[in-house]
């Protein structure tokens, strides 16, 4: 397993950046004003009333995603107009 | 031997340099830019004025070139954290007693150095780390930050000056004591002039300072200890500890001598400080003082007597200088119907103009937002919006993070004024739009005043002075900083005090006296030059 939810949340944006989406989609924010939130993944989940089964089933599926898209480079690109130096 | 009454000048705004073509401003500028890109820098923990390293490392990159590495930082821990207080606490013994005027100087000699020689170093360090054009490195790690210097500094003096009064045969006095502990300082990455302010203001008052800056301006943070020792601040009155939210937070709010939060960041975590000193009360040896300046869901409304070219340009300029990650940026706008027909076509071809990349190209408008984590959270309220059935994007909706973190300026309309956009927070170039019937004035201004748990900052945008005062009624308690016929960003010290209350903070108005004051624990002390030697009153004589 690499995540538990003893992990604090700068740390797991650090490591695995790509937990940003699949949490948000359960309704625990990460970000806020452009800054990881302070307090570990356990505590996210508490304050969102998450039982124990449901922080378990959490952090099991969390760990599937990351190893389902482990090296997997999310692509976030587009063709934006980006002014470049000369 | 201080026989004098000291007098500190009164400030005036530090000047801005304009950074026109071929100006010596502009040319030492790039200069710097170029200088800071080739170095790369290791930044220690700095407690006692000791450089500290835990081998613990974070990295400094520029948002708008993320191959570009600045700098390694270390990490502080629990261990570097308890040595920070125990610094700061030793260093208290001598600071708190230091006459005012001394340290008055040390401020000011602050902001001459930042004004001079450190103006150009700041401001580079600020646009290559936190992505920041030269006007808005201009307007934040200098000019504020100098602003924030002298004028505290000046009131700090009128804090002193007020007396109370005494009766004949006795002298009252009051005196601002430092807080009896620590400050915690916890800035944000968006301002430089935040993070000098936070661990200084506190500092002026003779208090000292645990300071914890944002993991992703730890570069510019760096040079601001530089600026500090240069102007002579002892060691261990602010002492420098990078790192983890957490890790540094949570053995620093835990502390018996925690005396105060200073804080500028997200209402979760403030939210999070805060409860860690409501479960730790019984331990401290003082009730820790509290102020914090958290988020905002700031907000344009134009009434129909709008001037529409003014209004055009509150929404630009609110909504996407600095990628629209001000805490004071405009993110939700309520514009009426007849307004909105005028407005719509000059507004997006405005946004088209803008041109979006790296700081070191001075015509782009737009640089990078701060990191990834920020990219992420922002893209996907944008994502959210795509799949909506209630909200459309006008403009923009792209994002690329292939070199840098970039965010096309987005426009989204919604016809539901409780929309997601509208009601959050999102800290990016997005301002949703809500176009109300031109009769609804009045609704919608309520609907405004409840639509979002902030209360930072928002603006009226009217000629008719009747609409104006009916805003400034309905939305008297929707933000901190309102402004009539004006954008709701860049308040100036010593004009528009900052800050908000609900869920945006303490409204301890940073920069101004009333943010000075949560920093002292004033003692009265009276002295009866002639005390009674008789315990009985004459009320208890007959004859």
């Amino acid at each position: 397993m690499k995540v538990n939810k003893d992990i604090w949340i700068d740390e797991l944006l650090d490591k695995y950046p790509q937990s940003q989406d699949f949490l948000s989609k359960k309704g625990i924010v990460c970000v806020m004003c452009g800054e990881p939130v302070w307090g570990t993944l356990e505590e996210q989940m508490e304050e969102k009333d998450f039982s124990e089964e449901e922080m378990d089933k959490t952090i099991k599926e969390l760990n599937e995603f990351l190893e389902k898209n482990k090296g997997k480079k999310e692509d976030m690109s587009q063709t934006i107009e980006v002014t470049k130096l000369d | 031997m201080p026989n004098a009454k000291f007098n500190v000048p009164e400030p005036k705004n530090e000047p801005i340099l304009p950074y026109g073509p071929g100006s010596t401003e502009k040319s030492l500028l790039k200069k710097k830019i170029e200088e800071l890109k080739k170095q790369e820098i290791e930044i220690p923990i700095i407690i006692g004025g000791k450089e500290i390293k835990t081998g613990d490392m974070g990295e400094c990159r520029t948002p708008h070139d993320h191959s570009t590495l600045l700098g390694k930082y270390h990490k502080a821990g629990k261990k570097e954290v308890e040595m920070a207080i125990e610094n700061a606490l030793e260093a208290r013994k001598e600071w708190a007693h230091m006459p005012w005027q001394e340290r008055v100087s040390i401020f000011r000699r602050m902001a001459e150095l930042l004004s001079t020689k450190y103006r150009y170093l700041l401001n580079a360090a600020t646009m290559l780390a936190q992505s920041k054009n030269a006007f808005q490195a201009e307007i934040d790690s200098a000019c504020e930050l100098i602003d924030f210097f002298r004028f505290n500094s000046y009131y700090a003096m009128q804090i002193f000056e007020r007396q109370p009064n005494s009766a004949p045969g006795m002298w009252n006095q009051l005196q601002h004591r430092p807080l009896e502990g620590f400050v915690f300082a916890v800035t944000p990455f968006n301002f430089t002039s935040i993070a000098g302010n936070l661990p200084t203001a506190p500092a002026l008052m003779g208090n000292v300072a645990v300071w914890k800056p944002a993991s992703s301006a730890v570069y510019s943070a760096y040079y601001l200890m530089k600026l500090f020792k240069e102007a002579g601040l002892p060691d261990g009155v602010i002492n420098f500890v990078p790192g983890s939210g957490a890790k540094v937070g949570r053995p620093a709010l835990k502390n018996p001598n925690l005396a105060g939060i200073h804080f500028t960041g997200s209402t979760k975590t403030f939210q999070t400080m805060w409860k860690t000193v409501g479960k730790n009360i019984d331990k401290y040896k003082t009730y820790p003082r509290i102020v914090g300046e958290t988020g905002g869901k700031d907000f344009i409304f134009a009434h129909k007597t709008v001037n529409v070219d003014a209004l055009r340009t509150a929404i630009v300029r609110a909504a996407f200088e600095y990628q629209g990650q001000k805490c004071s940026a405009a993110s939700r706008a309520y514009i009426p119907e007849a307004v909105w027909k005028e407005l719509k076509e000059p507004l997006l071809t405005s946004i088209k103009e803008l041109k979006m990349g790296t700081v070191e190209y001075f015509t782009n408008f737009i640089n990078a937002v701060i990191d990834e984590a920020a990219f992420k959270s922002i893209t996907g309220y944008i994502e959210y919006v795509k799949e909506a059935s209630d909200a459309e994007i006008l403009i923009g909706g792209g994002y690329d993070d292939s070199k840098g973190f970039f965010i096309e300026p987005t426009v989204v309309l919604t016809d539901n004024p409780k929309f997601k956009t509208m009601q959050e927070e999102i800290f990016g170039p997005v301002i949703t739009i809500y176009v109300y019937e031109d009769e609804e004035y009045e609704s919608t201004l309520h609907l405004c005043d409840e639509t979002s748990p902030y209360a930072l900052t928002g603006c009226i945008m009217a000629d008719d002075r009747a609409a104006i005062i009916k805003a400034k009624k309905i939305l008297t308690n929707a933000a901190g900083n309102f402004y009539i016929n004006d954008k709701p960003t860049a308040a100036v010290v010593g004009q528009q005090p900052f800050g908000g209350a609900r869920a945006s903070g303490t409204n301890d108005k940073a920069g101004d006296m009333v943010n000075l004051l949560r920093w002292v624990s004033p003692r009265t002390m009276k002295e009866n030059f002639n005390p009674p030697t008789d315990y009985r009153y004459p009320f208890m004589e007959e004859k």
